[in-house]
């Protein structure tokens, strides 16, 4: 018996999980639903916020409330799915200081995937719903493909750079802190509207700190799409997710030798 | 393991000295990220000319945010812990002891919060200077804005106590926390004031205790007046008054449920 | 019987942080950490036969679970050869996985707010089993541990001992050769461990299933073990049979008596009883078995006086493994 490590098998490992996370949140329907809710009055809140201030303001280098909306639809879509579909995505720290990386390791499939999926943040759900309702207030029909399109990049650059931040728990002593605010740095600048950045900070938001990509540029592209900066998308995510991976791996390597003096075995 | 327990014995020594800082300035750092954004925000609104807008120039604008955001982040989990020792019945401890249960919470967590206030607004403060500039206070004016700011930590600390408590019946801890921050940031005028708000929002802000944590006493830090110290002073006293009342109401239903169905 | 795990002159070495005492030691030690190594395993051989019930004996920090990680492929040693099925652990875990099953007693698998039995449908997409013979693979086993009717129930309202039964069946869908087990009595009471105890041996005897179990309490291995692994600060100190340790160094017993009145002594008159502490209610004795059955000092004891309770233990692992260097050295 042969190890297949297809795609198409951890996809279906990746519904049995979405399945088992919602009959567990089915258990706690209560739960469930006033998480889902908090969220949605969370983002409001938020939208509330940009409401005021460009009633005020009109406009900011060029950006409208308008498009504050297409940006938080960005934004709330891909972070729920990646809360959904890979809950762990902010808890690799605490995966790897609790030693509950050994299960993972256990068990024939790629470690790195199965620690993401194995878990579902159910605060996320509230974030797809409120993603969808700003994607049918902002968007025509012809819009919808490429927001899930890129949605989806989206998604993939903030579930590595959670990732990245995690595997510091490899390398340096607790991590869980400084791991925690890196991801909610990623957040909190995805949150904002991109054309406030200049200079060093916005080649730091388009670099290593990619929120950039994350929110702002997919919202230039469903404005006025444009195949270089498309690319360049792609380019990023694509380059965020094979970082991780390596990164990732090489933290498993000194785990597997036992250096990693900061495990709770 | 043996091995691990040595780790961890040393480790918790380290924590014990070290932790508390640490885990205090990584907070902060993210404190010092929002404001470098929000420096960048008010740059573009407010343009070259950088005039005024509804009376605060970009300097106070910033500043404004540097002290709501220390009032606002710096008591941490209070209602969190309370929720949590409401649900599972551990509070029920504490009806036997010599003291009465929200004083001894204050007393212990009011230390926290004010070295913790200290730091953050430190953070905070060195963001904005260097990244825009300073900000003109008088001298004479700080122990006022001290004692303000003093009143806002109490209020902010009775409302959490009291949506603690009231966890009892909300059932989630972390959900209620969310929500209460939210209020704060845009009713309470902590991101920013309420000047800015539309008139009937304003009126809605200021009927309700929010604005006396985050924005009257940061109002107070960068423009102050004389004319409305003593305002703002009693209304914040007075805002504490009810609080108290009602959290000595609600505490002493809650405890009566708990003891009765024994958590 | 062929070895079909073996393992040689397996070594394995932690790097340790040292740490001055003090707040001085502290801050030191985050900038220029000064590190110790200490071997968790020291230069252990053995080899393990097909249907073998292997116990893994030792205080806390012995070795024991170090060892069976590696053998899993979990950590890596840093010296030594180990085969495992004909793998390396090492360079083929994913592989070896299909043929092992791991309990980690600490580290519960099942999910814990559902029925066990979800979690054995994700654990059979993880194996990638096909449904109707893991259905029956499912079947088998359930009734094997009798547990039909609690997979049904969410895994938070089963007693510890119903949840580790479900978790050593999470481990075993995939039809594995060899079980390992670190722990799996641990925090359990006298029942739930005897219970444990039996369906594994079950276990072994329908499936000729190989079993490799850690524990520190010298019972789960007396009552299932053929044959036992003593180990102490990373270095095996016996390896032989269960029979021969139980012959020489178990055959003394502990009985704690709780008696209803004071006495000053039990007033027993047996050969080879030997009273270790006596407290104003509560006597210990230690029984020499070779010389004195214990149903015999026990039902002396109960013609003789009223009491309230009484309990008869082994010696703790720590004293049979010092009575065994004693008779070495």
């Amino acid at each position: 018996m042969g190890v297949k490590i297809s795609l198409k098998n951890h996809l279906k490992l990746l519904m049995e999980y979405v399945k088992i996370s919602l009959a567990s949140a089915m258990e706690y329907k209560t739960s469930f639903i006033t998480q889902t809710i908090t969220m949605v009055i969370n983002d409001t809140v938020w939208i509330i916020f940009w409401i005021i201030f460009f009633n005020k303001f009109n406009q900011i280098n060029g950006w409208t409330v308008q498009d504050m909306f297409m940006l938080y639809a960005v934004v709330t879509f891909s972070y729920g799915l990646a809360g959904v579909f890979f809950g762990n995505r902010n808890k690799i720290a605490e995966v790897i200081a609790e030693g509950k990386l050994d299960f993972y390791l256990s068990l024939p499939k790629n470690e790195l995937f199965h620690v993401l999926i194995s878990r579902s943040s159910w605060f996320s759900m509230g974030d797809v719903v409120f993603g969808l309702i700003m994607g049918i207030i902002s968007f025509s029909w012809w819009q919808w493909p490429l927001f899930f399109v890129l949605s989806l990049m989206s998604m993939s650059i903030i579930i590595s750079f959670g990732t990245l931040a995690g595997s510091l728990a490899f390398f340096m002593g607790n991590a869980e802190e400084s791991s925690r605010n890196l991801y909610m740095g990623l957040i909190s600048f995805s949150t904002y509207p991109l054309a406030v950045f200049h200079g060093a900070a916005r080649i730091i938001l388009l670099t290593i700190i990619p929120a950039g990509f994350v929110s702002g540029i997919p919202v230039e592209l469903l404005k006025n799409f444009n195949l270089k900066w498309f690319l360049l998308s792609l380019i990023c995510s694509l380059v965020f997710i094979t970082i991780s991976i390596i990164v990732f791996k090489l933290g498993l390597r000194r785990y597997e030798s036992g250096n990693n003096m900061n495990v709770r075995v | 393991m043996t091995l691990t327990k040595y780790i961890e014995i040393s480790k918790i020594s380290v924590y014990n000295s070290l932790a508390y800082l640490l885990d205090f300035f990584s907070g902060s750092l993210f404190i010092g990220l929002i404001i470098f954004v929000f420096i960048q925000l008010w740059n573009v609104v407010y343009g070259p000319s950088a005039g005024l807008i509804e009376g605060y120039t970009i300097n106070m604008m910033v500043w404004y945010l540097v002290l709501t955001e220390a009032i606002v982040t710096s008591p941490g989990k209070i209602l969190e812990e309370i929720g949590d020792e409401i649900k599972t019945g551990n509070i029920a401890q504490n009806l036997n002891k010599p003291y009465n249960y929200v004083g001894f919470k204050y007393a212990s967590s009011m230390a926290r919060t004010l070295l913790r206030f200290l730091i953050t607004f430190g953070v905070g403060s060195l963001v904005a200077y260097v990244f825009l500039g300073g900000l003109e206070v008088k001298f004479l004016t700080l122990p006022i804005i001290l004692v303000s700011v003093f009143l806002a930590l109490t209020l902010h600390f009775l409302i959490m106590v009291l949506l603690g408590i009231l966890v009892f019946w909300l059932e989630d801890a972390s959900a209620t926390y969310f929500i209460y921050q939210k209020i704060v940031f845009v009713l309470g005028g902590m991101l920013m004031p309420l000047e800015i708000f539309p008139t009937w929002l304003e009126k809605i802000s200021a009927a309700l205790p929010f604005s006396y944590i985050a924005y009257h006493p940061a109002k107070l830090f960068v423009n102050f007046q004389w004319s409305n110290v003593s305002e703002v002073l009693l209304k914040q006293l007075m805002w504490i008054m009810i609080m108290i009342v009602i959290v000595t109401i609600v505490y002493q239903i809650c405890i009566r449920k708990i003891s009765l169905n024994g958590g | 019987m062929v070895a079909i795990i073996s393992i040689k002159n397996l070594t394995k070495e932690f790097k340790t942080r040292r740490k001055e005492a003090g707040l001085k030691g502290s801050i030191k030690s985050i900038f220029s950490p000064s590190y110790k190594l200490t071997k968790a395993v020291d230069n252990v051989s053995f080899t393990i036969k097909k249907g073998e019930v292997i116990g893994f004996i030792g205080p806390n920090g012995a070795g024991k679970s170090t060892t069976i990680k590696m053998m899993s492929g979990i950590l890596f040693p840093s010296k030594g050869k180990m085969d495992v099925f004909g793998y390396n652990p090492q360079k083929q875990r994913k592989d070896l996985s299909f043929h092992i099953g791991t309990v980690f007693g600490q580290k519960p698998q099942l999910w814990y707010h559902l029925p066990a039995i979800d979690t054995y449908n994700l654990f059979s997409k993880i194996y990638e089993l096909d449904e109707k013979s893991y259905r029956s693979r499912l079947d088998y086993l359930v009734k094997l541990f009798e547990v039909e009717e609690i997979i049904f129930q969410p895994v938070r309202k089963l007693s510890l001992g119903q949840r580790m039964r479900c978790e050593i069946i999470a481990s075993l869908l995939h039809g594995p050769k060899v079980l390992f087990l670190d722990e799996p009595t641990i925090g359990l009471d006298l029942i739930a461990k005897k219970k444990i105890r039996e369906l594994l041996k079950r276990l072994n005897e329908n499936e000729k299933v190989t079993i490799v179990l850690t524990s520190h309490d010298m019972d789960d291995v007396e009552q299932i073990c053929n044959r036992l692994i003593i180990i102490n600060e990373g270095k095996i100190v016996y390896d032989g049979s269960t029979k021969d340790i139980r012959e020489k160094y178990l055959k003394y017993k502990v009985i704690k008596v709780t008696l209803e009145r004071q006495v000053t002594s039990l007033g027993l008159n047996l050969l080879g009883v030997k009273t270790i502490e006596n407290e104003k209610y509560t006597q210990t004795l230690e029984v020499d078995t070779s010389k004195q059955p214990v149903q015999k000092v026990i039902s002396q004891i109960l013609s003789k006086h009223k009491i309230s309770d009484i309990t008869v233990l082994d010696p703790p692992i720590e004293e049979i493994i010092e009575r065994i260097f004693k008779k070495e050295l």
